[in-house]
């Protein structure tokens, strides 16, 4: 059956002429196009072009600095003396020191 | 740098193709014209480059601005989605009762074609590209370009063929 041969549908569709576009548009480009030509700055393309960062890497990145800030700012200048005086370390230290001065001793 | 004259030159040849491929892919007229305008604009800073088919080359251009549209404003379905005017007309309209009937369903089967099958038969069909010069466009292997093809001419065979086999053959 000649309706069965995909040439003669192809054939069908590939006749069919495809509509024409608005003549008004072709204008529109034109005066778009002498635009661009008189102020090559101002190409229309131009927001397409990424001039800022992804938004995921600019909060990642403001997170990253808070962190570093928040840490600095909570982290005393000086180490903590205060563990040192705790009697419970002194005591620690203290058989630490003197474990140390018998084996040296003992050698 | 093109000029002007050049520019228009390559627009009458082409512009009606490439925007009812665009179409085909982003549904909706406003954009794809201004995914044409902006295909014109760029080939003005551009520049053609020697080539063997220059439609095929357009029409790679075309489809890559059509990838960063769908980037930008999400899927294809999404934007088909979105989509609330309704395309410009496919074909020009035809004098004979028959014809018009039959390129209206080719029109409806077309829509009703999911969209990779849709752009691919649209370029081999009215765009008059090789399979070969599809898989480039389309950056797809040649084998999947004809078999998308093949399964969209089975798929419009079987939506047109109760009006198909009433129209006689021209």
């Amino acid at each position: 059956m000649k309706h069965d041969d995909p040439t003669d549908l192809e054939s069908r569709l590939s006749s069919l002429p495809l509509s024409p576009l608005p003549p008004e548009w072709k204008a529109e480009l034109l005066v778009r196009l002498s635009q661009t030509t008189a102020t090559p700055a101002s190409v229309s393309i131009a927001p397409r072009i990424r001039r800022t960062p992804p938004r995921w890497l600019a909060i990642g990145w403001g997170l990253a600095w808070a962190a570093v800030i928040v840490l600095h700012l909570s982290t005393p200048a000086t180490p903590d003396s205060k563990s040192l005086t705790d009697p419970a370390t002194a005591q620690s230290l203290k058989q630490r020191t003197e474990l140390l001065q018998s084996l040296l001793a003992f050698k | 740098m093109l000029t002007p004259r050049q520019i228009e030159q390559l627009y009458d040849a082409h512009a009606a193709g490439l925007f009812h491929y665009i179409s085909s892919i982003v549904r909706c007229e406003t954009q794809a014209k201004d995914l044409l305008h902006d295909l014109f604009l760029k080939l003005q800073h551009q520049g053609l480059p020697n080539l063997e088919s220059e439609r095929a080359w357009l029409t790679r251009l075309a489809h890559h601005l059509c990838i960063d549209w769908m980037r930008h404003h999400g899927t294809r379905r999404q934007a088909e989605e979105r989509s609330a005017s309704e395309p410009r007309p496919l074909f020009q309209p035809q004098p004979d009762p028959d014809a018009a009937e039959f390129a209206q369903r080719v029109e409806k089967a077309l829509a009703d074609l999911p969209p990779e099958q849709r752009s691919v038969a649209h370029l081999k069909l009215w765009q008059g590209l090789t399979f070969e010069e599809i898989a480039t466009v389309q950056a797809i292997p040649l084998n999947t370009a004809a078999s998308r093809y093949r399964y969209a001419l089975e798929k419009l065979r079987s939506l047109l063929r109760p009006l198909y086999d009433e129209i006689q053959p021209p």
